[in-house]
C-alpha cells in the first residue's frame, strides 16, 4: 500500500492529478460540455502514458469536470453538467440573495468529501458491491427511474399539480424519436433531425438557461446580488455548514457511491436521489429550492461520489458505471490491460496507485477550486448584464452544439428554451420537465425488457413485483411520494396538542 | 364562485388538445411502442382537465410574472435567428452579431458610444476566443 501511495505521489502523477483537476473544472463549469466530454477530448493525451499515470490524469479530470458543473449551476442557473441538475436548485437561488460564494465554497468542500468516500469505496469495498450491482435487471432499473420520477412531487415547490404535468411533459419529450425497442418512430413530424430524439446536453440548456437569459432582459433588477462581506469564499461558515449538516453529507456521499455502482445511472440520478433524501428527512424541508445550503451539500457530495464509486463495476466488471467511465474503459483497454476481477489480483498495484491518485486529486480539488470558485463567483457577479447576457449567449449556442456538432441541437436548444420561459410564466418549473425527460427513457426500456422477459417466462407480475431488490426500490418509492404529506399531517397535529 | 378569466386557463386548454393529439397518434404505433407515449398523453389530457376544473371552480392564487414581455420576445427571436443561421454564415460572424444584438436588448439605456465600442471589442474577442478554444483546443468542428 505505501508503495502504490508513493507511486501516486510522484512529482509527474502530483503534476498530472493538478493539472487535471484544473482542466476538467474549467471544461466542467462551462454550459454544454459534460464531464464526459471532458475526458474525451483529453484521452488522447494520454496514450502516450504508463497507465498509472493515464488513469490519474483521466480520473483528476473527471474529478474537476463533475465538480465544475457546479459553477454554472449556481451562477447562472444552468448546471454544467447534468450531475449538477439538483445543485441549481438551491444554489441559484443563494447566489440570487448574495450567498454565491458561500455555496461555491460549500459545492467544493461537499464535492471533496463526497469524492474522498467514492474513492474510499473503491479501495475497500469494490469487489463484494459489484456482485449486488450484477443483479440489478431491467425491472430494477424501470423502478429505479419511477422513484426518480417521484422525486417531482418533492421538486414541484408546493404545486404538485403543475409539477406532476412538467413531468408527463417530459415523458412525452423522451419519447420523440425511434422508440427505444421496437423501432416506432414518434412524433418526428417528418423531421429527420428529430429521429434521434431529444439531446439531453442541448434539453438541458434550453430548459434552464434561455428562461434565465430571457429574464435577464425582462427586469431591471440585477442578474445575481454581489456578496455584501466576506472575502469571497467564506470558508469558515462553509465549514460550519457542513458541520451542521453532517449527517446528511455523509448519507448523500453514501447515496452517489452507490449510485455510481449502478451501471449507467450516473452523476445526475444520483444528485436527485440524494437531494429528495436530504429533503426529506430535514426538518427546513420548506425553505429547500429557495436557496438552503444542505441540497447544495446533497448534491455535489452525492455526484462527486460517482467518480469512486463509478470505477467499481468498470475495473471490476468491466461495465462502465457512468458514461465518462466507458471512455475511460476504452482508454484502459487501448493500454492493454485487461479489467475485470483478475485486475485486482493481477495488477493490484496499479488498482492502488490509481485509487490514491484519485483521493490526491480529490484532496487537490479543495484549493484549485476555492481560487476558481472565488473568482468564478466576483467574475460574474460583477459583469454588467448588458455583457453577461451576450457572453451567455455565445456559451449556450457553443455549448448545445458542441456535443454532437448537430446545428439542429442548437434550434431545438432555443425552441425548448422559448418554451420553458412560457411554461415558467404560467408557473411550471423545468426540473420536473428534466426529470421525466431524463429518466422517461430508462423507465421505457427498463419495462418494455422486463415485459419481454416476464411473457416469455410466464410470470409477468413476478417479474415486476417478486423480485426483492424491486419491493426494496417500490417502498421506498412509496415512502418519498407518502412522507411530504405524513410529515405535514404529524406537524399539524403537533401544532392542534400543543396547549396555547 | 366560478372564474373563466383564471391565468391557468389557457395552459389547460393547450394541455387537453396537446394531450390529445398525443393519444391520438399512438393509434399508429406498435402495442409496446405506445405504452409510454399513452402514459404521456393521459397524464397532460387529465392534468390539463385537473387544471382547468381548478382554475374555473377553486380559482387559486396565481403570481402575474413580473418584467415586461416584448424584449424577451425580440430576443427569443434573435436566438432563433442565431440558431438558424449559425450552419449558413458560420460561428464566427454569426455569433458577433448575435452577441452585440443580445448586448444592445439587454441594455437599460443607451450607453455612451465610447462604453458601446469597448463591450463591442470585448464581445468579438469573446467570440474569437471561444472559436479559437472549441476549434483548436478541443477540436470541435465548428460551422
Amino acid at each position: 500500500m505505501i508503495d502504490a501511495l508513493n507511486g501516486a505521489a510522484t512529482p509527474f502523477n502530483l503534476g498530472l492529478a493538478f493539472l487535471g483537476v484544473i482542466l476538467g473544472t474549467v471544461i466542467g463549469a462551462l454550459p454544454g460540455l459534460s464531464a464526459t466530454m471532458a475526458v474525451a477530448v483529453l484521452v488522447p493525451f494520454t496514450f502516450s502514458m504508463d497507465p498509472a499515470s493515464g488513469l490519474i490524469a483521466l480520473g483528476a479530470v473527471y474529478t474537476g469536470a463533475i465538480y465544475g458543473g457546479a459553477y454554472a449551476a449556481i451562477l447562472v442557473n444552468t448546471p454544467g453538467t447534468p450531475a449538477a441538475i439538483a445543485t441549481s436548485l438551491d444554489g441559484f437561488p443563494m447566489a440570487k440573495r448574495g450567498d454565491g460564494d458561500l455555496a461555491v465554497t460549500i459545492s467544493c468542500f461537499a464535492s471533496a468529501f463526497g469524492g474522498i468516500v467514492g474513492a474510499l469505496a473503491l479501495l475497500m469495498v469494490a469487489p463484494p458491491l459489484a456482485t449486488v450491482a450484477l443483479s440489478f435487471g431491467p425491472v430494477e432499473y424501470f423502478w429505479l427511474a419511477i422513484f426518480g420520477l417521484s422525486l417531482i412531487a418533492v421538486l414541484s415547490k408546493g404545486n404538485t399539480l403543475k409539477g406532476l404535468i412538467g413531468g408527463f411533459v417530459g415523458l412525452f419529450l423522451s419519447t420523440i424519436g425511434s422508440a427505444v425497442i421496437g423501432g416506432d418512430v414518434r412524433y418526428t413530424l417528418g423531421e429527420p433531425a428529430l429521429l434521434g430524439g431529444i439531446q439531453i446536453i442541448p434539453a438541458l440548456i434550453g430548459l434552464y438557461c434561455v428562461p434565465v437569459l430571457l429574464g435577464m432582459v425582462a427586469t431591471k433588477n440585477p442578474h445575481i446580488e454581489r456578496a455584501a462581506s466576506g472575502n469571497g469564499t467564506r470558508i469558515s461558515e462553509a465549514l460550519a455548514t457542513l458541520w451542521r449538516s453532517k449527517v446528511n453529507l455523509i448519507r448523500s456521499s453514501v447515496i452517489g457511491t452507490l449510485v455510481g455502482i449502478l451501471p449507467a445511472a450516473g452523476g445526475a440520478v444520483a444528485g436527485l436521489v440524494a437531494y429528495s433524501e436530504a429533503r426529506r428527512t430535514s426538518p427546513q424541508r420548506a425553505e429547500f429550492g429557495k436557496g438552503a445550503p444542505d441540497g447544495v451539500v446533497a448534491s455535489e457530495s452525492a455526484n462527486s461520489a460517482t467518480v469512486g464509486g463509478g470505477f467499481v463495476p468498470t475495473l471490476v466488471l468491466g461495465i462502465p458505471g457512468t458514461p465518462p467511465d466507458a471512455i475511460i474503459l476504452g482508454a484502459l483497454l487501448v493500454q492493454g490491460i485487461r479489467v475485470g476481477p483478475q485486475l485486482f489480483t493481477e495488477q493490484g498495484d496499479l488498482v492502488m496507485t490509481f485509487t490514491f491518485g484519485l483521493l490526491i486529486a480529490t484532496l487537490l480539488m479543495i484549493p484549485t477550486g476555492l481560487v476558481i470558485g472565488r473568482t468564478a463567483f466576483r467574475t460574474i457577479s460583477s459583469i454588467p448584464k448588458s455583457t453577461l447576457a451576450p457572453a451567455i449567449g455565445i456559451l449556450i449556442m457553443i455549448g448545445s452544439f458542441a456535443v454532437e456538432q448537430n446545428p439542429n441541437h442548437v434550434v431545438m436548444m432555443v425552441v425548448l428554451g422559448a418554451f420553458a420561459w412560457m411554461a415558467s410564466r404560467w408557473g411550471f418549473e423545468p426540473s420536473p420537465i428534466v426529470l421525466g425527460l431524463i429518466l422517461g427513457p430508462i423507465a421505457e426500456q427498463g419495462f418494455v425488457q422486463a415485459w419481454l422477459i416476464g411473457g416469455a417466462s410466464g410470470n409477468l407480475w413476478g417479474q415486476y413485483f417478486g423480485r426483492p431488490i424491486s419491493l426494496g426500490i417500490i417502498f421506498f418509492t412509496l415512502l418519498t411520494l407518502a412522507w411530504p404529506w405524513f410529515s405535514d399531517w404529524k406537524l399539524k397535529r403537533k401544532v392542534a396538542e400543543t396547549p396555547k | 364562485m366560478i372564474c373563466f378569466r383564471h391565468r391557468d386557463i389557457v395552459p389547460a386548454v393547450v394541455l387537453i388538445l396537446f394531450g390529445g393529439w398525443v393519444l391520438w397518434q399512438t393509434l399508429e404505433m406498435s402495442v409496446l411502442g405506445a405504452v409510454f407515449p399513452r402514459l404521456a398523453g393521459i397524464g397532460m389530457l387529465l392534468g390539463g382537465i385537473t387544471l382547468g376544473l381548478r382554475a374555473i371552480f377553486a380559482a387559486p392564487a396565481s403570481p402575474v410574472p413580473e418584467g415586461q414581455v416584448l424584449r424577451p420576445l425580440l430576443l427569443m427571436l434573435v436566438l432563433l435567428a442565431w440558431a438558424i443561421l449559425l450552419p449558413l454564415t458560420g460561428f464566427v460572424p454569426t455569433s458577433i452579431l448575435g452577441a452585440i444584438a443580445v448586448m444592445f436588448l439587454s441594455m437599460e439605456d443607451l450607453p455612451a458610444l465610447r462604453s458601446a465600442v469597448i463591450q463591442v471589442v470585448a464581445l468579438i474577442a469573446l467570440v474569437v476566443l471561444i472559436a479559437l478554444l472549441f476549434g483548436q483546443a478541443l477540436k470541435v468542428q465548428l460551422p
